[in-house]
Formats: structure tokens, sequence, C-alpha cells
């Protein structure tokens, strides 16, 4: 994270919201179209942001005028700290002045440009980092959009899917294991894995999930394989202490 | 007899006598010689004219050759110039004059491949032989992108009475770039994706072409940021601030239609173009500020809506060589108002170019950005790893 100058948020107030006992993480998450209802997607990109970080980013378009367009970057982090790390680079990145803080709900933290600036709203959920941008001339609010995509990340799948194998492998009894999951058909594009612990946290070390108990507990981690015009895959492995 | 093969990046990691070594863009692979080859898609060569040394050769191979014989073997520029024009014809001359502007401009820079014995084997198949090139601009040629034509002829002997006679033709997509480019892009080996894209030569040599010094490559390029019309500004940093996403934002460029970036952003542009052209840009921040007026990015000065100020926290921009308070920087965000009334509607727009950074002079950048605060050195020189 680079250096803080002007009028920036601490870290450490927003990290101690994150829960110690509980945790989405995603893993191919982007924003889809039910985000941004009657927009069409123009571009998708999968990008590097520094070591660890992996950011998709998609552009819309409105059919409707050509001076409308919208950019949704979808930041996957290691870690939920992580995600929290990145949107705060995003702010020091940021020129304006200040950030104001973001429409209250949004994420675990968010923070908005303005009025009389090209509307930007950025928050963190779970491992990711997102900012959902205006990308030409004529204003488009974005809030609406950034709010249905963090619904949609914080929704309970609806689940009828196929089932999925997920297995803890490794690691001492109470302490980090890594989770492997098999997907018994081709995840598309759009396609993203969602780990839900209870009991505990999740991270992205070298490529694998690990799930991180917390003190002394028994660890549930539900995954759902979640894509457009699909019910969601599910499967579940209970993580003894 | 036939062409087989023509390398240029015949020399992996020197450009003192070849091409250098380049790839398309981040994906894929890099481009390898020969980059041309009988039956497949052409691919292009670039030359940076300061490290090349006296002698510049290529490497060919042939075919269809003298069992067991030899040959002498050149290639010509096909180009045929227009008739000249007899009499006073005004109109034969202007289209003669332009022909060779666009000659000078587009056409061939590589010369001609000096004529050598070339030995067949009994399957009339030729080893890879290296020609030098003469007649080449190489050296002296301006930023740009050219095409060559060469027609490959052949003779059996030396004498008066051999005649030459053209046996193929080949075609050559050649960039030429006034140095070794700087970083981000390097000359490494193996699967680089920071050695430079021909991606962003296309567009580093349509911006700069006809430059002949870095100074006017770094000033064309710094223009060109500005003032692309699909652009306009917003505070967000939306191409990388730890990788630059030069793929992302070529896409958007060539895409056509309309986006938004920020000072950063700019910067990454200048920088990047600029240094694969052979300048040596850093990019670095200075921190707390009230503008003066400016013209936002791609702004028309006629309007006065597009004369703006902002409170910013940072402002990012372009510096030739180090970060200092009298290096000389550019700025592809904004033009500057150097019209000394900041309170009326007059307004004399200036792109930064190689303008002392400074502190109260008024003809310094400083002076005619911040209106109020202390614009403060990061004294952090960047050049953005890209993807």
């Amino acid at each position: 994270m680079a250096k803080q100058r002007g009028n920036r948020p601490e870290a450490a107030a927003i990290l101690q919201r994150i829960p110690r006992d509980e945790g989405d993480l995603f893993r191919g998450a982007s924003a889809w179209a039910v985000d941004l209802p009657g927009w069409r997607r123009s571009v998708r990109e999968d990008l590097q942001e520094g070591p660890g970080r992996r950011l998709r980013r998609t552009v819309w378009d409105d059919p409707r005028n050509e001076s409308s367009r919208v950019v949704v970057d979808v930041v996957e982090c290691p870690s939920a700290e992580e995600a929290v790390r990145a949107l705060l680079d995003r702010l020091e990145w940021n020129q304006l002045a200040e950030v104001p803080a973001g429409p209250p709900g949004l994420g675990i933290a968010s923070f908005a440009h303005p009025e009389g600036v090209p509307p930007a709203v950025f928050f963190a959920r779970a491992n990711l980092c997102v900012s959902v941008a205006n990308f030409a001339r004529r204003a488009v609010p974005v809030v609406p959009m950034a709010t249905a995509l963090d619904r949609r990340l914080v929704a309970t799948p609806e689940a009828g899917g196929a089932t999925l194998r997920v297995e803890a492998l490794g690691g001492a009894r109470g302490g980090p294991m890594v989770l492997r999951v098999v997907v018994p058909f081709p995840l598309g594009e759009e396609g993203h894995l969602r780990y839900r612990a209870r009991g505990g946290t999740l991270e992205i070390r070298d490529d694998q999930v690990w799930v991180i108990p917390a003190a002394r507990a028994e660890v549930q981690v539900d995954v759902f394989a979640e894509e457009t015009g699909r019910a969601a895959g599910t499967g579940r492995v209970v993580v003894p202490f | 007899m036939q062409v087989e093969e023509v390398h240029f990046n015949h020399q992996g990691g020197s450009a003192a006598a070849d091409a250098l070594t380049i790839r398309k863009g981040p994906g894929g692979s890099p481009i390898q010689a020969p980059e041309w080859r009988r039956g497949f898609t052409p691919l292009p060569a670039a030359y940076a004219s300061a490290p090349l040394g006296p002698t510049v050769t290529i490497k060919a191979r042939f075919s269809g050759g003298p069992p067991g014989g030899t040959r002498q073997i050149r290639a010509l520029d096909a180009y045929v110039e227009p008739s000249q024009p007899g009499g006073c014809g005004c109109i034969g001359w202007l289209v003669l004059l332009i022909a060779r502007l666009i000659r000078a401009i587009f056409g061939n820079v590589l010369g001609d491949a000096a004529a050598k014995p070339v030995a067949f084997d009994a399957n009339g198949m030729s080893g890879l032989e290296t020609f030098t090139l003469v007649n080449h601009k190489l050296k002296t040629a301006s930023v740009g992108i050219r095409t060559t034509d060469w027609k490959w002829q052949q003779r059996a002997g030396k004498g008066k009475g051999s005649l030459w006679s053209t046996f193929d033709t080949t075609q050559h997509r050649i960039y030429t770039v006034l140095d070794t480019p700087a970083g981000p892009w390097t000359q490494g080996a193996g699967n680089d994706t920071q050695l430079p894209w021909t991606d962003a030569l296309d567009k580093a040599c349509a911006w700069a072409a006809g430059a002949t010094t870095k100074d006017a490559a770094a000033a064309a390029i710094t223009r060109a940021v500005n003032t692309q019309p699909t652009q306009s500004y917003t505070p967000a940093t939306l191409f990388g601030f730890s990788t630059y996403h030069l793929s992302s934002y070529l896409g958007q460029l060539n895409g056509g239609a309309p986006f938004q970036l920020n000072c950063t952003d700019c910067a990454d542009a200048v920088t990047t173009l600029s240094n694969l052209l052979g300048c040596d840009l850093w990019e670095g921040r200075f921190f707390d500020m009230v503008t003066r007026k400016f013209l936002t990015l791609n702004g028309n000065p006629a309007v006065e809506a597009d004369w703006v100020t902002w409170g910013w926290n940072y402002h990012e921009i372009c510096w030739l060589g180090a970060i200092g308070q009298l290096a000389p920087v550019y700025d592809g965000c904004l033009q500057l108002d150097m019209d000394d009334n900041y309170g009326d509607l007059v307004h004399d727009p200036l792109h930064p170019i190689a303008m002392i950074f400074g502190t109260t002079d008024p003809a310094h950048y400083k002076y005619r950005l911040i209106q109020s605060g202390p614009g403060d050195l990061e004294n952090v020189p960047r050049r953005r790893t890209l993807d």
C-alpha cells in the first residue's frame, strides 16, 4: 500500500469490522448483466493488480446513449483484510482531496465520489474490492449498480444444482487446512466459486483456498459454483476441531 | 528459385546490428525470427537508431537454386518512382513531390541487401545466409512505421555479361524508434511480457511519426495523450496504479468509444509510449494543492466550462531523467493557462512539455498549475510494470 497523504481513512478502523469467526471468499467473480439491467457488456478483461490481486474488469455500454458507459472492476484478493487494503489503495490513487464515505450498508466499507465529479463508488466485500465508475462524459448513477452487485455477493445462492465434492486436506487438527473442490461441470467465463465459512475464515495462499479455524471451533464451509442461467452447485465440508 | 525465410532479429539480446526483440502484446510469445517465412503471415520488425553500429545485417534462406551450384543474390528496393514529367506540367511535378514525401515517411528504410554468393546443396537449398544492408536509413530515420518491398535478384556469375534477374519479392513492416526502449520496456530473453509490444508501437509510432529527437517524440506523445477525442477526465485511476493496464488503455483507444482516465493514467501513457521510442521519462507525484484554472483533458480552449480547477490530494506527471524541482516535466492530463489574469475569461492554453517544474517563476509548471497548497514532491520515480 502506498504512503497515505491527504484526508484518507485509517486501515485499522475498517479492518476491525472483519469478523474473525466467519467469512466469504470468491474465486472468479465479476459483474453480471443482472447487476446492470439494460446495459450491454462491451469489454471483459482479466488483469493483474500487483502481487496476489487479480482484476476482472467489465465495461458496460448503454445501448440508448453512447455517451453513457460504466466500468466495473472486481479485484480478487487473498483475504478480506487484503480487500480492505486494496480499497484503501484505490483511495490513495484517487486525486480527490477527500473521498467521502459511500452509502450505508454497501460492503464492509465504501467510498463514493461527491456530487459534481464523474460518479464512482468503491467498496470491499469478502475478499473482493469492487469499484463501479462512470466511464464516459454523461454522468451515470452508479450506486444502484454497486448496490445490486453487493446484494448478489451477500445473498445465499439458490441451490438445486449439481453436488460439489468438497474436501479439507492436510494440516494439523485445529489448524489451517486446504480446501479442494471438484465441480462436475465446466464453469463459464462468468462463473465463480463462492466459499462461505462459519467458525473460521478463508484465505487464498499459493493459489489454493485455505480455511483458518477460529479458536477452538469446528468450521463448516459451504461452497457454491455459480453462473448465470444455472442453479448453483453446492457442497459442504465440516472441519472438526 | 524462391525466398524461404528472412530474419531481422537474428541476434537475440543485441540491437547493434539487427532488429529489436519485440512481441505483439502481453499475451502469446515474443516474435521469433524468421519474421518473413514463405506461406505464413509476415511479422513486423523494429529497429532502434541509436544503438545500431556501422553494419546492419539480415539473414535469408532460399530454395530452388542450382543443385550443388552457386548464385549471386541481392535484394533491391522494388519501389518504382513515377516517371518524371516532361515540359512544365506543374501537376506532374506535384504528384512526383507528393510521392517522394509519402515514400520518405512510409517507404523503404531498409535500403538494399548487398549482393553475395550463395551456395546451394544437392537439393537446391541454401543455408541461412547473412546479408549486409546497404543504402539503409535506419541510423537516421525518424520515428515511424514503414513498408519495404524487396525484389530478390540472382545471377550466375559476377561478370558484366551476367545479368540480374528477379526471382521473388517480399514485403516487410518495419518500426523505427530513436533508441533502445527504456523501462518499463526491456530487451530481456525468454517470454518476457515487458518486451516492446507491436500493439504499443503501432500507437506510439503513429503519434510521434516524423520525430527525429527524443524531445520531439515525448512532446508528440504528450500532445496526443492529451487530445484523444474519446477521452475525458475522472479523478479515479482507472488503468492501474500498481501495474499499468496498457493493453486495456490501447483497447479503449482502438475501440473508439468514449472512456475516462486520470493523471496517473495519462502519466503512464506518456511515459510508457515515449520510453518505447527511446525516451527517458519517469512518473512522479506531488501532493496537496488547489489548482489554478487549467484546460481539462481533451478540453476545448474555446469552451469556458472546459477550464476547471480542482482540489487534489495528488497529481502525477512525467519527469525527464529524474524527479526534481528544476527537472523538465511533461503532463498529458491537462493544458496550463499561461494568461496571467486567472480571474477573466481569457485563456492561453499550453501543453506542459519539457517545462521546468520550478517554484514561483511564472514560466514554470508549478506556478502555472498550483494556486495554493504546498505541492510537495513525493520523489518516488515510477515506471509501472505492464499488462
